[in-house]
């Protein structure tokens, strides 16, 4: 019987520990599995010298990855975009995702690849719609980031500013700065918002908010 | 020193890789550290995974850094050298190193992770302006 030798030194005082490492997946959230670390007493070197960690660590990856593709397919359906759509828009075959859904068909590392990118950029549908035209395609995204930095998550609300000036040299678009210059710089005061001098609502903020968008675009 | 630094490799890189290919692999062990980096920098996750990258000439404009014996051989009367490599990967300056061990005939890889020598003095600079932090880039 071939006893463990490292495989660097040869000595055979190998030990063995046990390891718990997290493998994360993009959508997939993460998972522990224990692995074996070998250590040789000699040498100091470590490593999987039996290569007894391999199939765990490649099983678990490919696990995650089918859950990643479910996650991205379920988030499309909660946000009413469907998956005959999608495969329209990306000249798939129909069906294909309801088979990766379903694992009635392994995914490949492509697909998963593509979903991925769908999945953090959903106005890549839309370009591919528009026939992956580079003039289409660069105004999609331009107005994909202006929705992006009008949000209310990202652009601050009266609430989040109160106290505080408003700067729109945050947000850091000098297209924005120049069009917000023209409706006038909102000025925060602890009692309440003001512009100019004049009182307004939250309500009216936003819409100042999206004629400033507007304008930039 | 005991030993001298070489300019030319201590093996031949094709016999190397040549033990990459799939039904050679019992040939070529891995460090934890090798691991752990070449997921963390070049999303190579397993064994499989970084030796189908060295096999299928994954290492772009390699070029040979040095050889320098194993500091860790506890027997140096039977020598150990390390070739280092640098390597291109997309945008990416990679740093491989493996041995040969006589002992076992067999290939370990020591490090693989980004080059260090990757515009030191620009990235000094950068570290030192604390843009990467500002800009909450910083590992």
């Amino acid at each position: 019987m071939n006893k463990k030798r490292c495989p660097v030194c040869g000595s055979e005082e190998v030990l063995e520990k046990k390891e718990t490492i997290t493998i994360t997946e993009p959508f997939a959230g993460e998972d522990n599995i224990e692995i074996i670390e070998n250590k040789c007493s000699a040498c100091e070197s470590r490593g999987d010298f039996f290569d007894q960690n391999e199939n765990i660590i490649e099983e678990t990856i490919k696990k995650l990855k089918q859950k990643s593709v479910e996650n991205i397919l379920k988030y499309f359906i909660d946000n009413k975009i469907s998956m005959s759509s999608i495969e329209r828009a990306l000249e798939m075959p129909q069906r294909t995702l309801a088979k990766w859904k379903n694992k009635g068909s392994k995914t490949s590392s492509a697909g998963i690849a593509l979903l991925r990118f769908i999945r953090l950029f959903p106005w890549l549908l839309e370009v591919a719609e528009n026939k992956y035209d580079y003039q289409k395609a660069e105004n999609i995204q331009i107005n994909s980031v202006m929705q992006k930095i009008l949000d209310k998550n990202s652009f601050p609300s009266s609430q989040e500013w109160q106290g505080q000036y408003f700067d729109f040299e945050v947000v850091g678009q000098k297209g924005i700065i120049g069009a917000a210059r023209g409706y006038g710089i909102y000025e925060n005061t602890e009692e309440d918002l003001e512009s100019f001098g004049i009182e307004i609502t939250e309500e009216e903020n936003s819409e100042k908010r999206s004629l400033i968008a507007y304008s930039a675009v | 020193m005991y030993y001298k630094k070489k300019k030319v490799p201590s093996y031949k890189f094709l016999d190397f890789r040549k033990d990459c290919k799939k039904k050679n692999r019992n040939n070529v062990s891995i460090f934890t550290e090798a691991i752990k980096e070449a997921d963390k920098y070049f999303n190579l996750r397993t064994k499989n995974q970084i030796l189908d990258f060295i096999y299928n000439d994954g290492l772009k404009n390699k070029s040979f850094i040095n050889t320098i014996p194993w500091k860790k051989n506890p027997d140096k009367s039977i020598q150990i050298m390390v070739d280092a490599y640098e390597f291109i990967t997309g945008y990416k300056k990679g740093y491989l190193a493996f041995m040969y061990s006589n002992y076992t005939n067999k290939w370990i890889i020591k490090s693989f992770h980004l080059s260090e020598n990757v515009n030191s003095q620009m990235s000094q600079a950068i570290k030192k302006s604390g843009i990467m932090k500002k800009l909450n880039l910083e590992e």
